[in-house]
């Protein structure tokens, strides 16, 4: 198979972007991802998107952005998949190179939130749920997290104290990472103090509505203009789905799809999870991330609400939302799979800031569509500086 | 700083009686997240015009002029009892002015008193008007849930204008800053605005109160140590600490001043309540900053110096600070604020 290497990157900061739209946020990453990777266009454009529609009045946003990059005539499509959307992208991106239907795709993943009132988002962000059996019973994604974490807490024996060292060490961490939303540390205390959002959720809990776009140049290895400081190749990027209501599952506190996806990922990739160097789970609400180290092998089952609790007498165990995770940088939906990339590429390169990890050779990051129900896995790794 | 030859020459402030608590609509609603205030809620039988009329009165009886010498009475307002008809001829008419005064009403969200007043400042400086009063005056709407249920209030503030000559309080020169900018609103025949929740923060009310604040420094070569207060529009008690704060002004600068905790944002007549206010707890010699918002969007800026000391402040003056009187439950407040009408609606 064809070898995947990335070329390029570009993003904005994750915020309440509110003199930008969508169109100028895809344009902002999309063409630093062209520019970095010194390629005035591509062979195919992959848009990773969930909310156009419904928020922005725009769909085909294939074509909208190939129009906006100035690079018409090229294949392109928006891809959906809720949440990981950016994920899917690259996977779209990634295939098409594997497949040799293409030397370079440029993949966007782009959302706008803030243009349409809180009801109306999270709405529309309902959409990643099942509709005849949750969201026309009045459930929304927080309420889901909520009734999981519920679950997770009578049956798996997970505290909530322990569930939001994953809310705290991920806004410690956003302090110093460029394109985070958040820049202010949390305490237990501001944690405890923030209100219950939809119990036993509190607001610091929950993902925040925001706006950001991601891009990465993807090229075949041959092809690739290798990325300054550090060539990252993209080893394996595998999907995996379940069923779409979280309550028809035989066990709602087991992931499956994030099983299964880690699993092809590493076997794609020809490694094991003990050749990761970190691991960048879907961290949106706590109980999520803490299933996923359960679904990917890094914790055992039922026992991932206790990762921060073990980490720091375990050296072996991988560490997670090295630069704030999805909870910490914000959560512009149907980019968030697309960043986690940037940030396990940031430490493969080595700037990473003050959260630097060493030796980062291999990086895992795993994207949610809805709970779990869609998910895809991605294994980067350093490449060779060529002579 | 240019001082304008026009000054404040009687004031008047009513704010109605009852007070709403924010856990009593919370409890209702199942709010967990509101934090502890009350606001001012006007009675049944009282309106924006109502309001305009009582803080007028008081501010022509501090002035100690007869009202006939008024040249203008102008109502700053966004809550008017009609689409179409002036409250101004009707604020003029029970106040006993002459029928040869200009007489408007004027819409800009929570500035319309202050572009009044501003306004109202430039005729007096340039001779067409002797005196004029000027009012900022809602009873403001707010929908049963809505999260303006527990700030939207209700008051009043009126200035009488003349020559600076002998006033007590100077007007400046002033900067406003405008923008296109559509945050709360509220369309024509709606019952309630529509507010656009975090929309209304950074671009809305923090830029353009900065930008009209710091264009103001530009221009008069001052900065915030060279004032005594800081009156900045509140629409919450969170809003004006930040942006003053962030203006480089100090707690003593702006607590004082701050009332939103207590009768939450009467809209028109929120900043002139704070100037009110301020101007109550100075000494000659003090200057004041002023900085109005107005949904829509905009912002003023001007200061207001104290050259004498002086009692334009009867014992009738309305303390946003002091206490009302509690409405009892949900119900109560349902009925006084006209959102649930007995029979025909009126």
């Amino acid at each position: 198979m064809i070898g995947v290497s990335i070329s390029g990157m570009g993003w904005t900061k994750i915020g309440e972007l509110w003199d930008q739209s969508i169109y100028d946020l895809a344009e902002k990453a999309g063409r630093d991802a062209l520019d970095e990777a010194g390629m005035p266009s591509v062979d195919a454009l992959v848009v990773g998107n969930m909310l156009s529609g419904s928020l922005s009045h725009q769909e085909n946003l294939g074509a909208c952005i190939a129009d906006r990059l100035g690079i018409t005539g090229v294949e392109s499509v928006k891809v959906e998949a809720a949440c990981a959307s950016g994920a899917a992208a690259v996977r779209t991106g990634f295939a098409m190179i594997s497949g040799g239907l293409a030397q370079h795709v440029l993949v966007v993943g782009v959302e706008k939130m803030t243009d349409q009132p809180p009801e109306q988002v999270i709405e529309s962000l309902a959409f990643a749920n099942s509709f005849e059996t949750e969201t026309i019973v009045g459930m929304t994604n927080t309420s889901l997290a909520a009734l999981l974490t519920s679950m997770y807490v009578a049956q798996a024996g997970a505290t909530l104290d322990s569930l939001s060292q994953f809310s705290i060490n991920a806004f410690q961490k956003s302090c110093s990472t460029p394109w985070s939303m958040f820049k202010r540390s949390i305490s237990k205390e501001d944690w405890s103090d923030s209100p219950i959002v939809s119990m036993p959720l509190r607001l610091l809990d929950c993902p925040a509505i925001c706006d950001g776009a991601a891009a990465v140049v993807l090229s075949s290895k041959a092809a690739a203009n290798p990325l300054r400081t550090r060539p990252v190749e993209v080893l394996a990027i595998e999907g995996c789905t379940d069923t779409l209501s979280i309550f028809e599952r035989k066990d709602p506190l087991r992931f499956v799809a994030s099983e299964v996806s880690c699993q092809r990922a590493l076997d794609a990739a020809s490694t094991s999870l003990d050749q990761i160097d970190l691991f960048e789970p879907h961290d949106a609400f706590p109980v999520m991330a803490a299933i996923s180290l359960e679904a990917v092998g890094l914790m055992p089952v039922g026992e991932g609400w206790r990762y921060y609790d073990v980490k720091h007498a375990s050296r072996r165990l991988a560490p997670i939302q090295t630069l704030g995770g999805i909870k910490g940088k914000g959560h512009p939906v149907g980019a968030s799979g697309v960043y986690q990339i940037i940030d396990a590429v940031a430490q493969i390169r080595g700037r990473a800031g003050p959260n630097q990890l060493d030796d980062v050779e291999i990086a895992m990051t795993q994207s949610f569509g809805g709970t779990a129900s869609n998910v895809y896995t991605t294994i980067l790794r350093a490449g060779e500086l060529r002579a | 700083m240019k001082w304008r030859d026009c000054g404040i020459i009687g004031l008047g402030t009513y704010i109605p009686r009852y007070r709403l608590g924010s856990e009593m609509a919370s409890r209702i609603w199942g709010r967990t997240d509101v934090s502890c205030s009350t606001k001012s809620v006007a009675a049944l039988d009282e309106d924006a015009l109502t309001l305009a009329v009582e803080a007028g009165k008081r501010a022509v009886l501090a002035a100690g002029i007869d009202p006939v010498t008024l040249n203008a009475v102008w109502i700053g307002s966004e809550s008017k009892p009609y689409a179409v008809k002036a409250m101004a001829s009707t604020v003029a008419a029970c106040l006993g002015t002459s029928n040869n005064i200009s007489a408007m009403d004027i819409e800009f969200a929570c500035r319309g008193g202050i572009e009044g007043m501003l306004n109202l400042a430039r005729g007096i400086e340039s001779g067409d008007f002797e005196c004029g009063l000027v009012v900022g005056s809602d009873v403001a709407q707010s929908g049963p849930a809505d999260e303006l249920e527990y700030t939207a209030s209700s008051a009043a503030a009126a200035f009488v204008l003349g020559t600076a000559r002998n006033a007590p309080y100077v007007i400046s020169e002033s900067v406003s800053h405008v923008t296109d900018t559509l945050d709360l609103h509220r369309r024509d025949a709606a019952s309630y605005p529509a507010h656009t929740h975090r929309f209304s923060g950074e671009p809305s009310y923090f830029a353009h109160i900065t930008a009209a604040v710091s264009q103001f420094f530009e221009r008069t070569d001052t900065q915030p140590q060279d004032y005594t207060f800081a009156v900045f529009h509140q629409p919450n008690a969170k809003f004006p600490r930040r942006i003053a704060e962030a203006l480089g002004f100090g707690r003593g600068q702006f607590e004082p001043i701050l009332f939103a905790d207590q009768i939450g944002n009467p809209y028109a007549a929120n900043t002139m309540l704070g100037l009110a206010l301020a101007l109550s707890l100075s000494s000659p010699g003090d200057r004041l900053l002023v900085a109005s918002y107005g949904s829509g969007a905009g912002s003023d800026c001007f200061a207001v110096e104290v050259r004498d000391s002086c009692d334009l402040f009867l014992q009738i003056f309305d303390d946003p600070r002091s206490n009302g009187v509690p409405i009892r439950d949900y119900g109560e407040y349902l009925v006084q604020g006209r959102q649930v009408l007995r029979g025909e609606s009126y």
